[in-house]
């Protein structure tokens, strides 16, 4: 993989080490003009790209959860994540969704989990 | 239209365009705090146009803030931003539910939003300078500074005084200017006509709803100015047009510039700048147009059809999109009826009605002027009078000419020629034919010089013969004779005389007076006629018409005149309020407003009187007071008098009953007396008798003592006397204490009317007073009220002085505060600064151990699992255990396993050693990612150039990683390949010869 996985930083913490995956979507937003003009052609206003990264973390101690917990119930985060479209690193005002985890046995580690960072503001 | 590229033209219809609003303000840039933004307008030709604008914001914005506003699109990596002006902050309004603030906004034609004042004009101004004046009282400048009637002159003051607006006062130049009047970006006022833009928009910026185009307005072709109720227009019209296109009128109502009677004067300019003007009647849905502006013409291509368009109406609404809402309607249609309108009040004939709101007059006019009559009714109406006038001057004759020597006249009436002229036109009029040395002799021909009037209804002929001849000589020279009625006037000129046969010049004009002829002509339809002669006639008779129907003279004719005048004067002054003339008129007006004078001159007195009555009314209710006081005072003293005189009458005087009583009771005792003496008849007789005796004895003793009888008379009838004195004085006393008593009553029976009027009086005083007191308490009441209200008025006065001072000081501390908090946020932001550096160096130095920390973790792990290796052993080594049965055996077992362990931690240790230091060593040769699913591991020092990688699939050879060669399935891929001995495909095989030749053979097996 291209992207290197140290590029991404929830508040600043590289997340690289606790990661197994990051999917990447960058989401159109059109406007409320949006639809085909007399023309019949469609038509609209695109509002924005909302940069959409759902990570998907490795099994976390009970140190490493009570790290990243906090962030995860937050209302927002900053995101910093490699863009493709301009080859560098950005940094997002992000909401995320909800998330959860697994615990199959009374282990010192829960199960693998995902969570999905939003940006709040369209990609400049 | 506002100034843009084509491509942001090309940009705003496309897909995917991107927006951007922005609200600039102080040093303040809005934009990711805006909802939306709606800026809108509703225009119209003629009228001034103020545009709004709508904000839904999250934060607010103070009310008078002047706000700049900008709505762009992105074209290429820029956004093009389209100026829509500036506004004022109108009204601010939070809305609760969402959090945000609708913000209402004007551009600064708000500042004509209010009620005219004397601008201090010296009149006559044009209209041009006018425009500067309203601009300069409301804090504006005009920027255009030429258009249509900008030199036309304004006389005097028009809306001082009156309910006007400056707005209002804008929108009428507007109308005498034929224009729209806006603002343009700068903030200046910009007298704007509508503008062909040639810009034509498709379909791609309609929404396919709300589309419509509808009828064509225009081409406008007519402009009427209307006055007094629309009832008095003056047009001009392109009637070229109107042939062509038909009738599209323009109608201005009422309007204070054009109202007198230069008006027509304005209608050049208002049709240059209208005529020809068309639009079609449109209202659309736009996915975004915004660049064009009120007074543009466009098109717009739908279904091959293409419509022109004049903005008027726009709205934008900028949200997360665009929607603009464009519609222009048809204007209100007006018809002028043009048989009752004129093209311009200077005519003589006129009739009009000015409307002068200014100087609060009404003048009306009608005229009728022709040859014959002048006709004239003036009136104007003023607060104070209303003066009118009428006049009417009829002229009653018909008058005609010719050059043929012969004409008609209709309806002539029975009367005599009013003014006959007449001259050669060529021909002589002469009795003889003048030739060339004409010779007078016996057969010579003599030809009347008849002047026929012939009657054609009554078939009667009137001649008269000419006094002289008429000579021509040339057309500036002749002989004219004239016939005057007013002046009794039968005249001849001669410029002209026959010499030798020839007509000649005289010297000097001479002219001859004949007598006056009588010519009675009879009423009907004439020919008038030179017989046998063809010259220049001029008639002018009496006609047949209302006046002369009736009375054929002049004098008659003059009378009827008047008649009608005044019986047109009496209409008029019945309508009037029965007022004949003028004076009449303004004297009835002073009457009446005198009479309102006296009125309330009146009702002042009235109120004046009413009051000193009142004041009087208190005055005699005091007096009555002290009137009926005093009435029951006498009356108390009256009766009083009269209980001690009835008391004194009881006790001292004896009624007339009493008094007969009395009497009859001293008769009584008299009696008793008597009785007593005398029992009885017998008795008594014996009594008398012996009394006789006695008195016989007696009298004749007393008789003794009185000489003669008349003595003793004497003596009885002053006893009797005696008692009748005291009788009558008793009954003197009686009486006059019986009339005492009836004065007494009189008296007191006056008193108590006296203190009836004096109650009555008192009962209305106390009434009035009442009522006085009612309204003191009233008036006391509402001025207790007020005083209560004054003094919560001061108490809030105070309350909001109070909060005032209290907010100026906390402001104050606010300012302090927050000049602290600028200071302390600047210091915070410097310490936020070096924080940031610090933690970004901190992050830095973080990472690098983390880093560290992941690869102790790693190495850890490894150790972690030579533990479990070694708890094995140790395992191992107890079950061994199991296997000694002695306690030597377990002595030395366990020293043994003591030494082993204590061996085995030192082998451990020295092996974590070596193996830290094998693993870096090996890390720097071998690397592999225990989480890369592909499984690749890289073989090759760091910093190597060249690296091996096997991955699960294939195996890669590297040069600064690039790969060169790699062995993917079965295949090997080589960039480029040296082969020093020989190449085998197969059973064959390429081998270099000693002597540089290449063999291809087949291989050996």
């Amino acid at each position: 993989m291209f992207i290197n996985r140290n590029s991404i930083k929830l508040n600043n913490i590289s997340m690289g080490q606790y990661l197994l995956s990051a999917k990447y979507e960058f989401n159109k937003l059109w406007g409320s003009d949006t639809g085909r003009n007399l023309k019949g052609s469609f038509s609209g206003t695109l509002v924005g790209i909302y940069p959409k990264i759902t990570l998907t973390f490795r099994k976390l101690t009970q140190t490493e959860m009570n790290l990243i917990a906090p962030i995860l119930d937050s209302g927002s985060q900053s995101l910093t994540y490699y863009d493709p479209s301009t080859n560098s690193n950005k940094t997002i005002t992000t909401y995320s969704g909800d998330w959860s985890y697994e615990n199959k046995q009374i282990m010192t580690k829960n199960e693998s989990f995902s969570c999905t960072f939003i940006s709040r503001e369209r990609r400049a | 239209m506002k100034a843009h590229t084509a491509g942001f033209k090309n940009t705003v219809k496309q897909l995917g365009r991107k927006i951007k609003g922005i609200i600039t303000y102080d040093d303040v840039t809005l934009e990711d705090e805006i909802y939306s933004i709606t800026p809108h307008y509703e225009g119209a030709i003629l009228k001034s146009v103020m545009k709004q604008l709508d904000i839904e914001i999250t934060n607010d914005i103070p009310i008078g803030t002047i706000l700049n506003c900008q709505i762009g699109i992105l074209v290429g990596n820029d956004y093009e931003m389209l100026n829509f002006g500036n506004y004022i902050v109108y009204n601010s309004e939070k809305q609760e539910d969402k959090g945000t603030y609708k913000i209402t906004c004007y551009d600064k034609l708000l500042y004509s939003m209010k009620q005219n004042e004397d601008m201090h004009i010296t009149y006559p101004i044009t209209i041009k300078n006018y425009l500067n004046r309203v601009a300069s009282m409301i804090g504006l400048t005009v920027a255009t500074t030429s258009f249509y009637n900008d030199n036309m002159q304004i006389q005097g003051e028009l809306y001082l005084g009156l309910e006007y607006t400056y707005r209002d006062i804008l929108d009428e130049i507007a109308q005498a200017t034929g224009s729209i009047i806006c603002l343009n970006e700068n903030d200046e006022i910009i007298v704007k006509y509508p503008t062909q833009t040639n810009d034509t928009i498709d379909e791609d910026f309609l929404k396919d709803v709300n589309v419509d185009f509808g009828q064509k307005y225009g081409e406008i072709n007519s402009i009427v100015l209307s006055r007094s109720g629309e009832s008095d227009n003056v047009y001009l019209r392109d009637e070229e047009s109107v042939t062509e296109n038909g009738l599209t009128e323009v109608k201005i109502v009422d309007n204070q510039i054009m109202n007198f009677n230069d008006r027509s004067d304005y209608l050049q300019g208002i049709l240059h700048a209208l005529d020809g003007l068309y639009y079609y009647i449109n209202d659309y849905s736009s996915t975004g147009i915004l660049y064009y502006e009120v007074g543009d013409l466009y098109n717009v291509q739908v279904d091959n059809k293409t419509y022109q368009c004049l903005m008027l109406n726009d709205e934008i609404e900028v949200t997360t999109g665009i929607k603009e809402q464009v519609y222009a309607e048809m204007p209100k249609e007006t018809e002028t009826d043009y048989t009752k309108a004129d093209k311009t009040d200077r005519r003589i004939n006129q009739t009009y009605l000015i409307v002068d709101k200014q100087n609060q007059t009404i003048e009306s006019v009608i005229s009728d002027v022709s040859e014959q009559n002048q006709k004239l009714v003036t009136m104007q109406q003023s607060i104070n009078e209303i003066d009118a006038k009428i006049s009417d001057i009829a002229d009653v004759t018909t008058s005609d000419s010719t050059l043929t020597g012969t004409l008609e006249m209709d309806s002539i009436n029975e009367s005599e020629p009013v003014k006959i002229e007449i001259h050669p036109t060529g021909q002589q009029i002469s009795q003889l034919i003048i030739g060339i040395k004409t010779i007078i002799g016996n057969n010579a021909i003599l030809r009347s010089r008849t002047l026929r009037f012939t009657n054609l209804t009554t078939n009667e002929i009137f001649n008269y013969i000419l006094p002289d001849n008429l000579f021509y000589h040339d057309s500036e020279n002749y002989d004219t004779f004239t016939l005057e009625y007013e002046g009794q006037i039968c005249q001849v000129e001669k410029k002209c005389k026959l010499e030798n046969g020839d007509i000649v010049l005289l010297d000097t004009p001479v002219i001859t007076n004949y007598p006056y002829p009588d010519i009675h002509l009879t009423t009907g339809d004439y020919r008038i006629e030179l017989v046998g002669y063809t010259g220049y006639i001029f008639a002018r008779l009496m006609c047949t018409n209302i006046y002369t129907e009736q009375f054929a003279t002049k004098v008659e004719v003059t009378s009827q005149i008047n008649q009608k005048a005044n019986e047109i004067t009496a209409q008029v002054s019945e309508t009037l309020t029965n007022y004949v003339t003028e004076t009449q008129m303004t004297s009835a007006i002073n009457i009446a407003k005198n009479e309102i004078n006296l009125n309330v001159s009146e009702v002042n007195t009235k109120a004046t009187t009413a009051q000193s009555t009142a004041n009087n009314a208190v005055t005699l209710a005091n007096n009555a007071q002290a009137s009926a006081t005093n009435a029951q005072t006498t009356a108390d003293n009256a009766q009083d008098e009269l209980d001690d005189l009835s008391e004194n009458l009881t006790t001292n005087y004896y009624t007339k009953s009493e008094t007969s009583s009395a009497i009859n009771q001293k008769a009584n005792e008299i009696t008793s007396s008597v009785s007593q003496t005398y029992s009885t008849k017998t008795e008594t007789t014996q009594a008398k008798n012996d009394a006789i005796s006695t008195a016989n004895a007696n009298t004749t003793q007393v008789l003794q003592s009185y000489s003669t009888t008349e003595q003793m008379n004497s003596a009885i009838n002053q006893k009797a006397n005696e008692i009748t004195t005291s009788v009558n004085q008793v009954s003197s006393r009686t009486t006059t204490a019986q009339n005492t008593a009836n004065s007494a009553v009189s008296k007191a029976d006056n008193a108590q009317d006296t203190a009836d009027d004096a109650l009555s009086k008192a009962n209305t005083a106390q009434s009035t007073a009442d009522t006085a007191t009612t309204k003191a308490d009233n008036a006391q009441s509402t001025a207790d009220s007020a005083t209560t209200k004054a003094n919560n008025a001061q108490s809030t006065a105070n309350t909001a002085t109070t909060k005032a001072d209290n907010a100026q000081s906390t402001a104050n501390t606010a300012n302090t505060k927050a000049d602290n908090a600028q200071t302390t946020a600047n210091t915070a932001t410097t310490k936020a600064d070096n924080a940031q550096t610090s933690a970004d160096n901190a992050q830095t130095s973080a990472n690098n151990a983390l880093q560290d920390i992941q690869d102790t973790n790693n190495a850890i792990t490894g150790i972690n699992e030579n533990i479990d290796d070694i708890n094995a052993q140790i395992t191992d080594l107890v079950e061994q255990t199991t296997t000694f049965s002695t306690k030597s055996e377990l002595q030395q077992t366990a020293e043994s396993f003591e030494a082993s362990i204590t061996q085995t931690t030192e082998t451990l240790t020295r092996s974590i050693n070596g193996t830290q230091s094998e693993i870096s060593e090996i890390k720097n040769y071998i690397h592999y990612d225990i989480q890369d699913t592909t499984g690749t591991l890289t073989l090759g020092k760091t910093d190597n150039p060249y690296t091996l990688q096997l991955t699960n699939h294939e195996l890669k050879i590297n040069e600064n990683d690039n790969t060169v060669a790699y062995f993917d399935e079965d295949s090997m891929q080589v960039t480029n390949g040296v082969f020093n001995t020989s190449l085998a495909i197969g059973n064959f095989e390429f081998r270099p010869e000693t002597n540089g030749s290449l063999s291809f053979t087949r291989r050996l097996s």
